[in-house]
């Protein structure tokens, strides 16, 4: 696909490549996160790829990998939206000069207005309910809470249910039943009604097992100046500073997020000083204008560079020269 | 009826100089009943039969024999020649038995003429109508406990229409065997001792009563045996024996199995029954391989060449790359040629030896072309053919003055790779082969050179890889030197030379051991293998094959290789050691 993109391009257009997941990397459709375990991976190679698929070959594995590189070599610019995502990349071989750190901007929303309330005790989860997401890890935790007497509440805003495996799906109607005195589960829901939720919401419950990239609720959350609960992994960690703009519990670790959610709901001043703390995410003009200028740049150094270091495709048939506008 | 007898006598003074295009035995039963004058014997027989062979028998030998037969009504004809037997009875009934014999003899002999009779199917049907009326079948035996004489017929396999692979077993209670024979359905006679390979066969043997006389070399036999003449037929083989009593016997032999990649399986699994490679039963087993491996490479031609993009002219290296089950592994290595000019200026010929992917990869090879714009060329082999089959015929398409063999599942680590190899081969005098540094997925050696090595006590030389499976960085592994073989798997050699040692030879079974055979075949004509470290490439093996069939076959690679080599690579291994 890129590979006839630049056949249809030419050699003189530059070419930028949003990177948003890592498919390229991982087989486990970019989850990067051991079949085997179920732990978080930041290591492939022909053999742990193997391990994780016993049916795919390591000689497999290394063919995949220089086979999506030879692809991506066409690219002139990767723009990943964190610098764990970049990271990644760049571990896996792609020219750390081909690749550049750069959030996705947000257009401008009037935040959800803060509501005067006694306690901050009301946690929203926001996201696809897969394994991943670790809806799951949140409902342990909640159960806890709710064992202990605590005063919390937790609404759950997801979809795709239906597409999960049967024991993931098992599991989380088991966990809603255990759990319906404190989380209220909300289904599918209307993204025009994100402010309403983020007005009922004090903290918003980022708890995936996986890396994640740039999770898009953190902006979100950012935007409607709502303190994050994240896993302490990968992008989540990078774009949620621990005891500044949220708050940080062990990954997949229901005990130590319910934790977390206790001591978070039971100081008061921390929930404002977090708040306060909270940065506005990156603008869409400011990004618009980067992308613009990374784009001109491109151009002018591909213009500059001699023809005879290229290596030329076989020009594409077109038909457009013959064509006449008067 | 004499005027016709002489008319086919003149006809046969014209063609004196020419050979039969066919003969049926009908054409020998004719002669005879047109010599009404006098019983017919040995003699007669035997000229006539001669001059059969030097005359053509056309469209026109059903109204010979009309005429020979002084003209009966042609349903008549008909109906008498489709009773040959009898007529043959008849007609030959008072020769001996040994002088009957001596005729079916003569008859193999003519259907042996070269060139070959053209309806090879119709002769072996008259052949074997001719032996049923004139051999004298022997007394059957039983397999009892208490009968003496024990024969059986396992197998025959057909390697070619001459060429055999039998297995049975013989026991005698009495006297030890003199005369083991099979007979063909169209009478050729194949005298199987001494030369057979002979084994214990412990589960015959204490079946019977009596302890067996035959002899220590076993009850059981198997091996290859050719019939001198042409055997289509399926049904009707024999086996005989007797023993020095002069007691003979016979059994019927069952189907021929005429299927070669079974045939092939079955007699390369027989190699378990020795552990070393120089016995009487590779005395058999090479031959009869070497038989099928070359019907295999008969079969393989080009059927079509498809050209896609043109390839650039004056190229200096010609690549040829086997494809065999996966056809993939064309858009990974083309995912890396792209990258690397020097690809561009070189010949590529890919040789498609898994001719049911033809289809497939004729849809994707035009779409691959044009995504990576890299020329390049596809045979496509009528059959499979094998690792040295493929790589020869696309080195028959090469124009480059160098040939790189390459494996499909090789890819280059970095552009660069195929110049700096000429460079280096243009460099060396007496160079004969050269192979670079070959890596494993992980990074590790796959080939640094190849040298050979036995087991204490003279078993059969073994290929090792130097420095297999540690780090590519390995100092000792960054020396460029001459090494007793390179392998097949990324090998240089100049074009000439590569056809004047008419390439790689097919002996072998499926891509093993035919690169040092290049090698050390290079070496007896004074050519150095040398080993170019700077050069790296990934070879990532093992994905086409089965490892099964891998195994079965590599014990008679390395075996065979042996037995050719024994004393050239003792001499390559004093020199590099």
């Amino acid at each position: 696909m890129l590979r006839e993109l630049r056949n249809t391009l030419g050699d003189e257009v530059p070419i930028l490549y949003t990177l948003h997941e890592f498919l390229p990397i991982c087989h486990r459709n970019g989850q990067l996160v051991r079949t085997t375990s179920e732990k978080p991976c930041r290591e492939e190679s022909p053999r742990r790829c193997h391990e994780c698929f016993p049916e795919v070959s390591p000689q497999a594995f290394f063919m995949r990998k220089r086979f999506i590189q030879s692809q991506m070599s066409v690219v002139d610019r990767f723009i990943a939206p964190s610098s764990f995502l970049r990271d990644r990349f760049v571990d896996w071989g792609l020219p750390a000069e081909k690749v550049v750190t750069e959030e996705y901007g947000r257009l401008p929303v009037t935040a959800a207005p803060t509501r005067e309330r006694r306690k901050r005790n009301r946690l929203v989860f926001i996201g696809q309910l897969s394994y991943f997401k670790g809806v799951n890890v949140l409902l342990k935790a909640m159960k806890r809470l709710q064992d202990d007497d605590v005063d919390v509440h937790c609404s759950v805003y997801g979809a795709n249910l239906e597409l999960q495996p049967d024991d993931f799906r098992t599991e989380f109607a088991e966990l809603l039943e255990a759990t319906k005195a404190t989380v209220s589960f909300e289904g599918e829901f209307n993204h025009d009604d994100l402010p309403t939720i983020m007005a009922d919401a004090d903290w918003v419950v980022v708890p995936s097992v996986w890396w994640e990239n740039s999770p898009l609720v953190i902006q979100e959350a950012a935007q409607h100046r709502r303190p994050v609960i994240a896993s302490d992994i990968g992008g989540m960690a990078e774009k949620v500073h621990d005891g500044v703009s949220g708050l940080h519990f062990k990954a997949a670790d229901p005990a130590n997020l319910a934790e977390v959610i206790s001591g978070a709901i039971s100081n008061r001043k921390l929930w404002d000083e977090l708040q306060r703390q909270i940065e506005p995410p990156y603008a869409m003009d400011e990004h618009v204008r980067s992308l613009t200028r990374q784009y001109k740049e491109l151009l002018a150094t591909k213009a500059s560079v001699g023809e005879d270091e290229l290596v030329t495709p076989p020009a594409p048939v077109t038909e457009i020269e013959d064509v006449r506008y008067a | 009826m004499p005027e016709a007898k002489l008319e086919r006598d003149a006809e046969a003074g014209e063609e004196t100089a020419r050979a039969p295009q066919a003969l049926l035995a009908a054409d020998v039963v004719a002669i005879h009943v047109a010599a009404e004058e006098s019983e017919p014997d040995l003699a007669t027989a035997r000229v006539e039969v001669a001059t059969l062979l030097r005359r053509p028998l056309g469209e026109d030998s059903g109204e010979l024999i009309v005429a020979v037969l002084d003209g009966p009504a042609p349903a008549e004809l008909r109906s008498r020649c489709a009773d040959l037997r009898s007529l043959l009875r008849e007609r030959l009934a008072v020769l001996s038995s040994a002088e009957r014999a001596e005729v079916l003899e003569l008859l193999g002999e003519a259907a042996n003429a070269e060139p070959a009779p053209q309806d090879l199917v119709g002769l072996s049907t008259s052949r074997a109508l001719a032996r049923e009326a004139l051999r004298d079948p022997l007394p059957p035996t039983a397999v009892e406990r208490d009968e003496p004489q024990g024969l059986h017929f396992d197998s025959v396999l057909a390697l070619d229409d001459d060429a055999f692979y039998v297995r049975g077993w013989a026991r005698d209670g009495q006297a030890p065997l003199t005369r083991l024979t099979v007979v063909t359905p169209e009478g050729s006679r194949i005298e199987l001792l001494p030369g057979i390979y002979r084994e214990p066969r412990p589960d015959v043997d204490s079946f019977y009563e009596e302890p067996t006389r035959t002899g220590a070399e076993g009850t059981g036999f198997l091996g290859h045996c050719e019939s001198g003449a042409p055997s289509l037929l399926s049904d009707g083989w024999v086996l005989e024996m007797e023993n020095a009593l002069g007691v003979a016997r016979e059994v019927p032999g069952p189907q021929v199995n005429r299927d070669l990649l079974a045939a092939r399986a079955a007699i390369l699994s027989d190699l378990h029954k020795e552990s070393s490679w120089d016995t009487v039963l590779m005395d058999h087993v090479v031959p009869a391989v070497t038989r099928i491996q070359r019907r295999l490479e008969e079969r393989a031609q080009i059927k079509e060449v498809w050209e896609y993009g043109e390839a650039p002219a004056n190229a200096k290296t010609s690549i040829v790359v086997p494809l065999y089950g996966r056809i993939d592994f064309l858009e990974h290595q083309l995912a890396q040629f792209v990258h690397d000019p020097e690809l561009r200026g070189s010949e590529l010929i890919y040789v498609l030896d898994s001719p049911e992917l033809a289809s497939a990869l004729e849809v994707s090879a035009g779409q691959l072309f044009e995504l990576y714009g890299v020329p390049f060329r596809v045979a496509v082999l009528s059959q499979n053919g094998g690792y040295s089959v493929a790589n020869n015929r696309g080195a028959s398409l090469a124009s480059g003055e160098l040939l790189l063999l390459l494996n499909s599942d090789v890819i280059p680590d970095a552009p660069g790779w195929l110049g700096r190899m000429a460079s280096f081969y243009e460099e060396q005098e007496a160079i004969g082969a050269l192979g670079p540094k070959l890596l494993f997925e992980d990074d590790t050696l796959q080939h640094a050179g190849i040298r050979f090595q036995r087991p204490p006590g003279g078993g059969a030389w073994e290929n090792e890889h130097y420095f297999k499976g540690l780090h590519r960085d390995l100092p000792a592994a960054n020396v460029t030197r001459q090494v007793p073989a390179v392998s097949g798997a990324c090998l240089m050699i100049a074009r000439e030379l590569f056809e004047e040692v008419g390439g790689l030879r097919g002996m072998f079974v499926q891509g093993d051991y035919e690169d040092t055979d290049l090698c050390l075949r290079l070496r007896q004509r004074s050519r150095e293998t040398w080993y170019l470290p700077e050069v790296e490439l990934y070879h990532l093996e093992g994905q086409s094959y089965a490892l099964e069939t891998r195994q079965a076959m590599s014990r008679y690679n390395v075996w065979l290789h042996t037995r050719l080599w024994d004393e050239e690579i003792e001499a390559a291994t004093a020199a590099t050691a």
